[in-house]
């Protein structure tokens, strides 16, 4: 298979996703040994998404306690380890999460959101023009089983973070992935800027981590956002407040 | 009114030149109530001609100036007097189109209506027009399980200038009705499926009224009106509220308050910034300020659940001087009207105010700003298994290229830099760049001849979760850290046994290694 993070053909020993999705299907059938199976495995399966019980079902109180307030292994990698292929195989997944994401706030009265993202993501061309308005409003994917799904554009922003580690977050290393990041999210219409101020604040806090974001602001002159963010807040990561 | 004096005669041809001038749109809004009051009572199509040919003649039609019960002496030039003569007048041509309305079946239920109005439009105190259309229509709705039709009626009215807009009725500046768009009224109020709210009748409608500035979102319900230009005059750009009646989510008839109130602030609203309004209640027109050249672009009501949480009114200037060039109007901002009904507003407003405490409180202690929620950390079980697992992958595998050309373009692709002939590119160069480390393990241990064969048979579009994806997720078990912070403690051969066990079967294929196995397996019966 081609897995569009490492952008490689990989070969890898396992089960696809169609084989799965049959094999689950069992669950519903009438024959018993492999019904009991199949329902193991859809349960296990489901509990990759969401914090379940061990039969698939709603979470019990025991199920709660055992990892509240924790990050534990059962909320990653257990949570996002399926979710981790599907992405990589088929970034188009990426838009239709995000329409998804983006439905849930806007009918709950949210016209503004930020989200969390994997530094490589938001760095790789592949997924970056997965996660561009012109796909995530898209014409190219109208599936009418997917719901709530937006099938227009809506006003909705959307912000990524990213974290970068602190100790690989030296500014000229920045200041590339910052200009590479506005060269590729260029032809998709979506201008870049990078919300410096935030770095300095977050590094004051955390120590660790600065955060780099992108906005998606496509009613603005790129020239104009690049003068906006090239002077002073730069300044404060070339000072060395990171 | 029966008196012949000539003050009483000069007060009837001042309420007649009155009556006139606002009978259209008057006789348009009753009308469309008449036809969902039809509906509702099961009448036959006929009525609805019958009240068709009445509105084709309206203006040729005396007004029931013998049922007037109107004060003479209240009719002075006041905008608030004159609005309620406007609602007796809509009430008293109710009366009237229904009296002369045939069909004896229904005469009990309409005469029930009938003298409800009646009763109303004497009691009515005095009120924005707008309240009391929308009391009229509450108290009308109750105990009726239909009241979508009669509140989807208080859309139809519309102004008396342009097309009408309501929900697939067109009504011209005449006051006739298309043959088409009664058409798809009528299949929308049929009584076979009384509640036809679907999105593609929506639609229907909306393509019936041929005007592209209105749009009509399902998922985010809401509809929008935009202007872009008045037909009619470069200086009026027309508005109208029949689509926050149109809602399907508007169908329960005290919603309607809700929607009476937000238009009456509104047009407040727009009067203290400047705007000079024209019919304040259910339609109207804003005209353009040559002053300040302002004018309305926009317009939406966006709803949360049933209820209307914002009103947007976009103003557009051409002078960039103004002081103005949006105003949203929300509903914890505006003002609470006096009545005593309205309570949800108090306590949405207490709510409000107590989330935001305890978020700033966990914000400070436990700085909930630092924490962003991770893209893919969202959506549901329902989203990932049965949207995304079950029908988009799928669809996606089938609507992707076929295997044997997804093969040969990958060959291709392989050969292009593979078997480049060229002497500086040898297999780790080109593999190195295009190969994972595991599928450069496969291919040095087949001969390059049999790379297409290898490729045909085995490359996928379909997502493949590996093995270890399938032990970390499912079952807790990370391969690469096999002792400390995993749930199972197993170790890996016994973690792929236990797999192979629970995830392949006979029915399936299995496609893990058998070899493999078989070599855990007997491993496994050694130990």
């Amino acid at each position: 298979m081609f897995n569009h993070d490492s952008q490689k053909f990989d070969h890898v020993v396992g089960i696809t996703n169609s084989d799965l999705i049959a094999w689950m299907r069992f669950a519903e059938t009438d024959l018993p040994a492999v019904k009991i199976q199949a329902k193991a495995v859809r349960a296990a399966i489901w509990n990759c998404f969401e914090m379940l019980g061990n039969d698939g079902c709603g979470a019990s109180h025991a199920d709660l306690l055992d990892y509240r307030g924790n990050f534990s292994p059962q909320f990653y990698p257990m949570r996002y380890a399926v979710k981790d292929p599907i992405l990589q195989q088929q970034p188009i997944v990426y838009s239709v999460l995000m329409n998804h994401v983006a439905t849930a706030y806007v009918r709950n009265g949210v016209s503004y959101a930020e989200l969390s993202v994997s530094l490589k993501t938001i760095m790789s061309p592949c997924f970056q023009k997965y996660l561009a308005e012109d796909r995530v409003w898209p014409q190219l994917l109208i599936a009418s089983y997917l719901r709530p799904y937006f099938h227009a554009k809506v006003p909705f922003t959307y912000r990524f973070l990213a974290g970068i580690p602190r100790t690989k977050a030296a500014f000229s290393k920045l200041n590339g992935w910052i200009r590479g990041a506005r060269i590729q999210f260029e032809p998709h219409h979506c201008d870049v800027a990078f919300w410096s101020q935030r770095v300095g604040h977050c590094t004051k806090r955390t120590n660790r981590r600065c955060l780099i974001s992108y906005f998606q602001t496509p009613s603005k002159n790129l020239s104009s956002l690049l003068q906006e963010n090239s002077s002073h807040r730069f300044h404060q990561v070339s000072t060395g407040r990171t | 009114m029966a008196s012949g004096s000539p003050e009483s005669e000069a007060a009837r041809r001042r309420e007649h030149d009155f009556f006139e001038s606002n009978l259209r749109s008057a006789g348009v809004s009753i009308f469309v109530l008449l036809v969902a009051n039809d509906f509702l009572a099961d009448q036959r199509l006929a009525d609805v001609e019958v009240a068709c040919e009445y509105l084709k003649n309206i203006q040729n039609v005396s007004p029931p100036v013998g049922r007037c019960e109107i004060d003479p002496g209240e009719t002075d030039a006041s905008d608030v007097n004159a609005e309620i003569r406007l609602m007796h007048s809509i009430v008293l041509l109710g009366c009237h189109v229904m009296s002369r309305s045939p069909v004896p079946a229904q005469q009990t239920e309409r005469f029930e209506l009938l003298d409800w109005l009646k009763i109303r439009a004497e009691q009515a105190p005095v009120l924005e027009p707008l309240w009391l259309l929308a009391s009229l229509l509450k108290s009308a709705l109750q105990g009726n399980q239909n009241g979508v039709l009669v509140s989807e009626a208080l859309g139809a009215v519309s102004s008396c200038n342009n097309q009408c807009f309501c929900p697939g009725l067109l009504v011209d500046t005449k006051g006739n009705v298309s043959a088409e768009s009664l058409a798809v009224h009528l299949q929308r109020m049929s009584p076979s499926s009384p509640k036809l709210y679907t999105t593609t009748l929506v639609q229907r409608a909306i393509e019936q009224l041929h005007s592209p500035g209105i749009s009509y979102d399902e998922n985010l319900q809401r509809l929008s009106v935009k202007w872009l230009k008045s037909p009619r005059s470069d200086s009026t750009l027309n508005f109208e509220n029949a689509p926050y009646v149109w809602n399907p989510q508007t169908e329960l008839g005290a919603r309607l308050h809700d929607v009476a109130w937000m238009l009456d602030e509104v047009n407040k609203t727009a009067q203290n910034l400047g705007y000079t309004l024209v019919d304040r209640w259910a339609t109207g027109a804003i005209h353009q300020k040559f002053a300040t050249g302002v004018g309305i672009e926009f317009v939406a009501l966006d709803f949360l659940g049933a209820i209307p949480v914002k009103w947007q009114i976009r103003m557009f200037t051409s002078d960039d001087r103004s002081h103005t060039r949006f105003v949203q109007q929300c509903l914890a901002s505006m003002r609470l009207p006096g009545t005593a009904s309205w309570t949800p507003k108090t306590v949405r407003r207490d709510d409000e105010h107590e989330i935001k405490q305890a978020l700033q409180s966990a914000m400070d202690d436990k700085r909930l700003t630092d924490l962003h929620t991770h893209l893919t950390g969202m959506g549901s079980r329902e989203f990932w298994v049965e949207q995304v697992m079950e029908k988009l992958l799928p669809d996606v595998l089938r609507n992707a290229a076929p295997q044997a050309m997804l093969s040969e373009q990958t060959i291709g692709k392989l050969k292009e830099y593979i078997l480049d002939p060229s002497p500086a590119l040898d297999f780790a160069t080109i593999a190195e760049k295009h190969c994972s480390d595991r599928l450069k393990q496969q291919l040095r241990g087949t001969k390059s001849d049999h790379w297409e064969q290898f490729f045909s048979a085995r490359l996928t579009n379909d997502v493949v979760y590996s093995r270890e994806v399938l032990l970390t997720g499912p079952y807790g078990y990370d391969p690469t850290n096999v002792v400390a912070e995993c749930r199972t403690a197993i170790h890996p051969e016994n973690a792929l046994w236990l797999l192979e066990q629970k995830i392949c079967n006979p029915h399936v294929a299995p496609t893990f290694s058998q070899a493999a196995l078989h070599r855990v397996q007997s491993r496994q019966s050694k130990v």
